[in-house]
């Protein structure tokens, strides 16, 4: 592995890469506060336009306080879009036009009870998902381990706009997890509009009801009702034998295509979880007979030389008497 | 000394630091110099938000090399991740063939024992200090090692 070192040893950080780093980390402090304009404004590359930013920043609160005014509180507290969570407590955030959490809402007890504890009313979407997630870790619904699922979807007018926002809102779940060293499964889709109220007509959540649909186009025989209170863990683990039965899914393989994809890899990773759970336990099995076997070595010795101390002298006389030949 | 110098201080120490090493793990986990920009930008800003809790450099070695991975694997999971690029592409010019073919095998490794390679062998980690910077037992850390380097070991093999 020498021939590793020695290569990697050549790769350095590159002096502009610094240079940029160190700007877009004191910038996004001095955007929250944390460091005074002055040093800011000395490490700000002439390029990056802040002052441009803010203006835009400013005209767009003028531009929700008009709206505001002009059409009233019933627009601001429209949600257009949604992101439902699937932990175990079941929720689903309702998102205004400004990005703005304006509704949350228990899917189920569990969903509801926690929802007590917290609030989101005007967060972002992406401070919100934070705020539920750590509510729910530290309510113990999160093993910590890996095997807990934490399944996000996200629906909104336009698959890009649901696929922006399920990436800013698994992004930041994601990243949050890591400061807690906290070990879980993200399982992030989008739905549309249509299925969310389809799911929430059946009281579930748009990510279980989109996963049980994907599920229906491969085994028509699965229907919701038989599936709307298993846990998204079992349901991505069935929905993977389904695959591998039954292939891509047909007529509606393209809607599915990242369900199927998610479906896969999560699949995998809980089974790389379990295996490695199996490989430590087989370790420690063996481990521990080594051990016994050990033991059980040391005390044969250890009987055996007391029950024939004649043994050793006999041995200790031949010698002596050998040497004084 | 003030708030503000501090913060432009341990922000500019810690990328003196461990720019180095933070490259070093981006260059073999990510596939474009604009994934990296995103991935130091983020690695060096949480650095800075939990930097009270890393006093000692062994954890702040071990805080960084697990944010900068577990960051790595976000970057390839977004479907925002930009399109690969060839081996050819890369900027670090190889000394010979030999060099060039452990290089290409070990980039054909999964994330995971990418990282535990580096981890091992440039980083110098122990068994155990690796189990603590990934959260895992540290049988498992053995036993997946063991795997990385029977396979790379196999593949040289091969091509040799």
């Amino acid at each position: 592995m020498e021939r590793f070192v020695k290569y990697m040893d050549r790769i350095k950080a590159e002096d502009e890469l610094k240079i940029k780093t160190k700007s877009s980390v004191l910038h996004a402090l001095y955007e929250a506060g944390s460091v005074k304009e002055a040093v800011y404004m000395k490490e700000r590359p002439a390029d990056q336009g802040v002052f441009k930013k803010r203006i835009l920043v400013g005209l767009s609160t003028i531009a929700a306080c008009l709206v505001l005014a002009i059409g009233g509180y019933g627009y601001y507290s429209t949600p257009v879009s949604f992101i439902s969570f699937d932990i175990n407590p079941s929720i689903e955030l309702g998102i205004n036009a400004f990005n703005r959490v304006v509704s949350a809402e228990g899917i189920n007890e569990d969903g509801e009870m926690l929802l007590e504890h917290f609030k989101v009313a005007n967060l972002s979407p992406a401070d919100a998902a934070e705020t539920f997630v750590r509510e729910a870790a530290s309510s113990g619904y999160i093993a910590g381990d890996g095997s807990t699922v934490i399944a996000i979807n996200a629906q909104a007018a336009s698959e890009e706009k649901s696929l922006q926002l399920q990436t800013v809102i698994s992004g930041r779940v994601e990243t949050l997890l890591d400061d807690m060293d906290t070990d879980a499964i993200v399982f992030a889709d989008t739905g549309t509009l249509e299925q969310r109220k389809e799911a929430r007509k059946m009281g579930i959540s748009a990510g279980k009801y989109k996963m049980l649909s994907y599920m229906n186009t491969l085994d028509p025989a699965i229907t919701i009702e038989q599936y709307r209170h298993r846990h998204f863990p079992e349901l991505i683990e069935e929905a993977n034998q389904l695959i591998n039965q039954f292939g891509s899914g047909g007529m509606q393989a393209r809607e599915y295509e990242q369900t199927r994809r998610m479906v896969m890899n999560t699949a995998r990773e809980i089974e790389e979880i379990r295996r490695t759970e199996q490989e430590q336990v087989r370790q420690q099995n063996r481990n521990q007979s080594d051990i016994n076997e050990d033991n059980e070595q040391n005390q044969g010795e250890d009987t055996e030389s007391k029950s024939d101390p004649g043994k050793y002298q006999g041995d200790n006389l031949k010698n002596e008497g050998d040497g004084k030949r | 000394m003030n708030r503000t110098n501090s913060a432009e201080e341990t922000v500019s120490a810690a990328i003196e630091k461990y720019a180095d090493m933070v490259r070093r793990i981006c260059f073999l986990q990510l596939k474009n110099s604009a994934d990296v920009e995103d991935v130091f930008q983020d690695v060096f800003l949480k650095y800075y938000l939990n930097s009270g809790m890393l006093q000692e450099e062994r954890h702040q070695k071990a805080w960084l090399c697990r944010v900068t991975y577990n960051k790595c694997k976000d970057m390839n999971k977004s479907v925002w991740s930009r399109r690969t690029v060839s081996i050819n592409d890369l900027e670090i010019p190889f000394e010979n063939e030999e060099e060039s073919e452990l290089m290409a095998a070990v980039l054909r490794m999964s994330p995971a024992d990418k990282n535990l390679i580096y981890l091992h062998y440039f980083e110098g980690l122990t068994i155990p200090e690796i189990a603590e910077i990934t959260r895992q037992k540290t049988n498992t850390v053995y036993s997946q090692l063991r795997r990385a380097r029977g396979k790379l070991k196999r593949e040289m093999g091969e091509l040799s």
